[in-house]
């Protein structure tokens, strides 16, 4: 599927949480952008450029999350005890309580994933400390807000014809979390399979899928 | 009726038993045990002198002998070097890790698996004060302590917690005399 369409990664300077994705596309990309592209944009450089990447002092945690993150692989972003409220936080406790519950029931009886189904969109989506490049490897960052309309935003900032804003990897899982009107996200997923982000350190947060409208 | 009475009593008990079993599990659970091993630290070295400044390096690992991974987010030394007790130059530190060596002075934060250690790399840049010359400073060098703060976490509390070792003043000036003989 990538072979069928050019993309072109976007390298930029680390983006803080004083940058606006949408202008930091228009200051990188806007030269390569055209009318039949999708620009897409990491997920979690748009959070910390939404201002959510936080600092694990900052959470207070409870003696729900003190217990629950406990239960969960130590490999796994919520289970320490602030990365837990970190999520509870923006969840709802009782709602990460009862997904523990019922994930537990289900893997009892051989079903996996349903903890992650349940207990919100963040649940898959936090990182803890060391998950992302500095300056933001002493945070916890959580996933970006409203990522349709953030895609939305891009487009309607660059003339392009869509955007995507996706969470990829080097282990070939590609997940879009939000597009714009007129895009496929499955189809954007296939093409990002390979990462064109690239890693942390390559500093190419966006890129451009180019003639996506053939 | 009284058996559905029963029942419903029995799984309210099983729920209570299972959340306190659950609790003390939490509690019970270990976690990191993280220190610097100031004790295995190798000798100092000299890795560069001018009339103005040497810098020495010495290396010492953060362990982790716990059953969790530890994420270390900061670690930063501290020479005890007051001027009431020597004017003569003053010291800057650096601590990195050996295996992501930098040159910005910022420390990476990295996960430290359970049950293994990364080697640190301590640096001390000794300036000397106006009117002083660093070879001669370096001569005059007392003993200086050094605390090694360290903020890390596992899955419980975030610490910070230090541990210390000294510089013997035996140690700086026969560097700076040995280096000197070698320039």
């Amino acid at each position: 599927m990538t072979d069928k369409y050019e993309i072109i990664p976007i390298r930029t300077r680390i983006l803080t949480i004083h940058d606006n994705i949408v202008d930091a596309i228009l200051e990188y990309g806007s030269d390569k952008i055209g009318p039949n592209d999708v620009i897409c944009a990491a997920e979690s450089v748009v959070a910390i450029t939404q201002g959510r990447a936080k600092r694990p002092e900052d959470f207070k945690p409870c003696f729900l999350a003190k217990v629950l993150s406990q239960l969960f692989p130590s490999e796994g972003s919520i289970a320490g005890w602030n990365s837990m409220q970190s999520l509870m936080d923006v969840e709802g406790k009782y709602r990460v309580l009862w997904a523990v519950i019922c994930g537990f029931f289900a893997k009892c009886f051989g079903k996996a994933g349903v903890f992650y189904q349940m207990a919100g969109e963040q649940a898959r989506l936090i990182d803890d400390v060391t998950g992302t490049m500095p300056p933001y490897d002493k945070h916890i960052v959580y996933g970006p807000a409203q990522p349709v309309k953030v895609a939305e935003a891009i487009k309607l900032a660059t003339g392009c014809y869509g955007a995507a804003i996706a969470d990829v990897n080097d282990l070939k899982r590609s997940c879009v979390l939000g597009v714009s009107a007129g895009v496929d996200s499955k189809l954007v997923e296939q093409i990002l399979i390979d990462n064109p982000f690239g890693n942390a350190s390559q500093r190419t947060p966006i890129c451009i899928i180019k003639n996506y409208k053939k | 009726m009284s058996i559905l009475v029963n029942l419903i009593m029995v799984l309210i008990c099983l729920a209570i038993a299972g959340a306190i079993v659950i609790i003390i599990y939490a509690w019970m659970k270990p976690t990191d045990k993280t220190s610097v091993l100031t004790s295995k630290r190798t000798v100092l070295q000299l890795t560069s002198l001018t009339d103005k400044e040497a810098v020495f390096i010495t290396e010492m690992p953060i362990s982790n002998t716990g059953v969790e991974d530890a994420a270390i987010t900061d670690i930063f030394a501290r020479p005890y070097l007051p001027q009431e007790q020597y004017k003569q130059a003053t010291v800057y530190s650096n601590v990195e890790t050996s295996n992501r060596r930098r040159n910005d002075n910022y420390f990476e934060a990295f996960i430290l698996q359970k049950k293994s250690q990364v080697s640190l790399i301590v640096t001390f840049r000794f300036v000397a004060n106006t009117g002083y010359d660093i070879k001669e400073a370096m001569k005059n060098m007392v003993d200086m302590d050094v605390a090694i703060y360290y903020n890390g976490m596992a899955r419980k509390e975030i610490y910070i917690r230090k541990d210390f070792f000294t510089v013997k003043s035996a140690e700086i000036s026969a560097l700076v005399g040995g280096a000197d003989n070698d320039r």
